[in-house]
This record gives C-alpha cells, sequence and structure tokens, in this order.
C-alpha cells in the first residue's frame, strides 16, 4: 500500500486526490485481476494507476486552460554531481522532485525510489525500455539543476 | 564533464568504454569524486523518497470517507474503490513477542503483523518490511489468508481453512533444514521446507497429506 502511496503522490498535490487514486487503483486492480500476467505486479499496478491520473488529467484538460510550455534544457557543463552531493537534503529533494515533469519524475520515482528495473518501469509506462533510460536521465539531470538552482 | 554514469552504473555502456572509464577512475581524483557524487545522490533520492512521510492516517482517512459517502446515502465512484481499500488495511497490530516457531524458520519473535486477505497485497507488506522479494502466494481456494507477519530474518503468510490453519514461512536461501528428512524435493520434519528462488520456504500445519499437496502447489508459486 505504502509504494502505491508514493507513486500517487507524485502524480496528485492533493493528499485526497492521492487517497482517491490509490482507492481507485485498487478497484481497478481487482476488477482486471484476470488480466494481470502474473508478473510484475508493481508495474501493473502503476500502469493502472497511471492510466487512471490520465483520465483525470484529460477530463481537467478539458475545463482548464493549458499553462505554457516550461523550458526544461538542462545547463550543459554547468552542475556537477560533486556539487550537488552536498546539497541532497532529503524533504528538499522531495519538493523539487515534485517540480520536474511528470514524465521525468515517474522515471525517477520508479527506477530510483522503487528500485524497479528498466523493464519492469517501461512496461508500467508503456514506453520503450529506451525511454525509460533517457527519461530517468534527464530526469536525474532536471534535479539536479533544481536542487543546485535552490540553494 | 558529462560522461554517462548511468550507463557506467548499470551496465549498459560498451565494455572498451566501460574498461576505459574504470581505469580513468582509478587514477584521477576528481572524476572518482564525481562518480561518487553521482552515486550520493541516487542513493540519497531512493533514500529521500523511501522516507517520505505518508499520513500515517491515510487508511483513517479512506475509511473516514468510505463512512461519510455511504451516510450521505450517494453512490460515489471512489466508494467501491474505498471497501476495498479498507478491506486491504484492515489494521495494523505491533507485537514484540507473539507466537514463533523455533521449529520452523522463525527463530525470533514477531515483531509485526498485519490481518490481510489479498495475497498481493501481503507478498507487498512483506517486501516492504523485510526486503524479500515475496512473491503472492495462493495457497489453495480453501485456505484463506488471513495475516501476514514477520521478525528478524524471516516473513509468514498465515492461512486458514476448514481443516485447520497453515503458516507459510520464508528466509533467505540458507542451509535451514540439517537434519531434516529429503524427500523429493522436500525436506521433511514437522513442516515441509524447500528452496524457492533466492529463499527457504516452509510450510506448517494441516494433516501430512494436506501439508504436502499445498506445499506443491506453493513450490510451484516460488520458483
Amino acid at each position: 500500500m505504502s509504494f502505491l502511496y508514493r507513486v500517487a503522490n507524485r502524480l496528485k498535490n492533493d493528499r485526497e486526490d492521492s487517497a482517491d487514486l490509490v482507492g481507485e487503483t485498487l478497484m481497478l486492480a481487482a476488477r482486471g485481476w484476470r488480466r494481470f500476467d502474473g508478473e510484475h505486479l508493481k508495474g501493473w499496478l502503476v500502469k493502472i494507476m497511471t492510466n487512471r491520473h490520465l483520465d483525470d488529467v484529460r477530463r481537467e484538460s478539458s475545463r482548464i486552460q493549458p499553462s505554457p510550455l516550461i523550458d526544461e534544457t538542462v545547463p550543459d557543463g554547468v552542475d556537477t554531481w560533486k556539487e550537488v552531493s552536498w546539497r541532497l537534503d532529503a524533504d528538499r529533494l522531495m519538493e523539487c522532485l515534485q517540480t520536474i515533469p511528470e514524465q521525468y519524475r515517474l522515471a525517477v520515482h520508479l527506477c530510483d525510489i522503487e528500485s524497479l528495473s528498466y523493464e519492469e518501469a517501461a512496461d508500467a509506462l508503456e514506453v520503450p525500455i529506451g525511454t525509460i533510460r533517457s527519461r530517468l536521465s534527464r530526469g536525474r539531470n532536471l534535479l539536479r539543476a533544481r536542487l543546485n538552482r535552490a540553494t | 564533464m558529462n560522461i554517462d554514469w548511468q550507463s557506467y552504473q548499470d551496465g549498459t555502456m560498451p565494455a572498451d568504454q566501460s574498461e576505459e572509464l574504470a581505469a580513468r577512475l582509478a587514477s584521477d581524483d576528481d572524476l572518482r569524486e564525481e562518480y561518487q557524487g553521482y552515486r550520493a545522490f541516487v542513493e540519497a533520492v531512493r533514500e529521500a523518497g523511501m522516507s517520505e512521510k505518508l499520513d500515517d492516517s491515510a487508511a483513517d482517512l479512506l475509511l473516514q470517507r468510505a463512512a461519510r459517502q455511504a451516510k450521505r446515502g450517494r453512490p460515489r465512484r471512489g466508494l467501491q474503490a474505498l471497501a476495498i481499500a479498507a478491506s486491504l488495511l484492515v489494521g495494523f497490530f505491533a507485537y514484540r513477542a507473539v507466537s514463533y516457531d523455533p521449529m520452523a524458520l522463525a527463530t525470533t519473535p514477531t515483531r509485526e503483523i498485519v490481518t490481510i486477505s489479498q495475497p498481493e497485497g501481503a507478498a507487498d507488506w512483506v517486501r516492504s518490511k523485510t526486503g524479500y522479494d515475496a512473491p503472492a502466494i495462493s495457497l489453495s481456494p480453501d485456505a484463506v489468508l488471513v495475516s501476514a507477519r514477520y521478525g528478524d530474518n524471516w516473513a509468514c503468510y498465515d492461512y486458514e481453512s476448514d481443516s485447520g490453519k497453515f503458516y507459510l514461512y520464508m528466509s533467505d536461501r540458507a542451509d535451514h533444514f540439517a537434519g531434516f528428512e529429503r524427500q523429493g524435493d522436500f525436506f521433511e520434519g514437522k513442516g515441509l521446507g524447500w528452496y524457492g528462488g533466492d529463499m527457504t520456504w516452509y510450510l506448517r500445519g494441516g494433516s501430512d497429506t494436506e501439508r504436502r499437496l499445498l506445499a506443491s502447489r506453493a513450490a510451484s508459486q516460488t520458483r
């Protein structure tokens, strides 16, 4: 359960929305249990959760004006891992993670926090393994840049 | 410094480049410091995420909302979901010295037990508590999962059926069955033990015949 809450928290910014999403994910999982192939339970649940979340986003986007795109360019060669390593405060890290775009945030969360393999994460997000690898790389770089900027 | 540390760390970097980088790391303090920074970053993300404070009352929240919706008598999209979630979160009880079985893999007292009826939920819980790669195991249609628990170096799924209780213990893969009689794939003591995946398994409870049948079913799900 805590695993599902953590992923829901990456997708939603509201505690009650997260709880709803976890509940709905469990309901859909129970209904669709026969379709589960017995492998990668976490990945399967994430797939259900992200698809359910996308439904919410689509519904919302039909009512809300899209916000302007933010330039997500990672400054090249400016930051180093060595430099960021003394700024690794857990609270700030999670705050910054929440600010990077969802596709990168999820890749970092699933691979780095939940320790899903590339294959599991790719299956969960329904993208090729190469895409997961590049999203993870970009997500880490964005997170590093945000951390450096935040301090 | 634009090195693809991710490929280096996950082993997807071509062998010749990886060897060259390893050689550089051995001789270049600055580069080594940069790699250590990268590793520290990845580890810090994992630790920060795992220690994220999940609302302690998350389960309460689900139950309260379900109750509130039920009182209003209005169907709500998530109501059924909340009920299912609530059934998975029936309750957590922490015990320090509840029953343990020194004849099985549980050689230390139970640290924590959770009442749970969903095998996949129990597996998830055991994994989160112990780090074991615990699979979800359905013992048989007649043996219903009632709880999961763990102690130092072991965990257990508890089942109940009309003929009694069954306890499926798991632990690290190690020689736990010294002195047991080998019967095919199983080690026979007061219960039946076997090795599956990277783990050791031990089933207690029921009659010899029933235990053997259920152990075979469980073993097929632990490979």
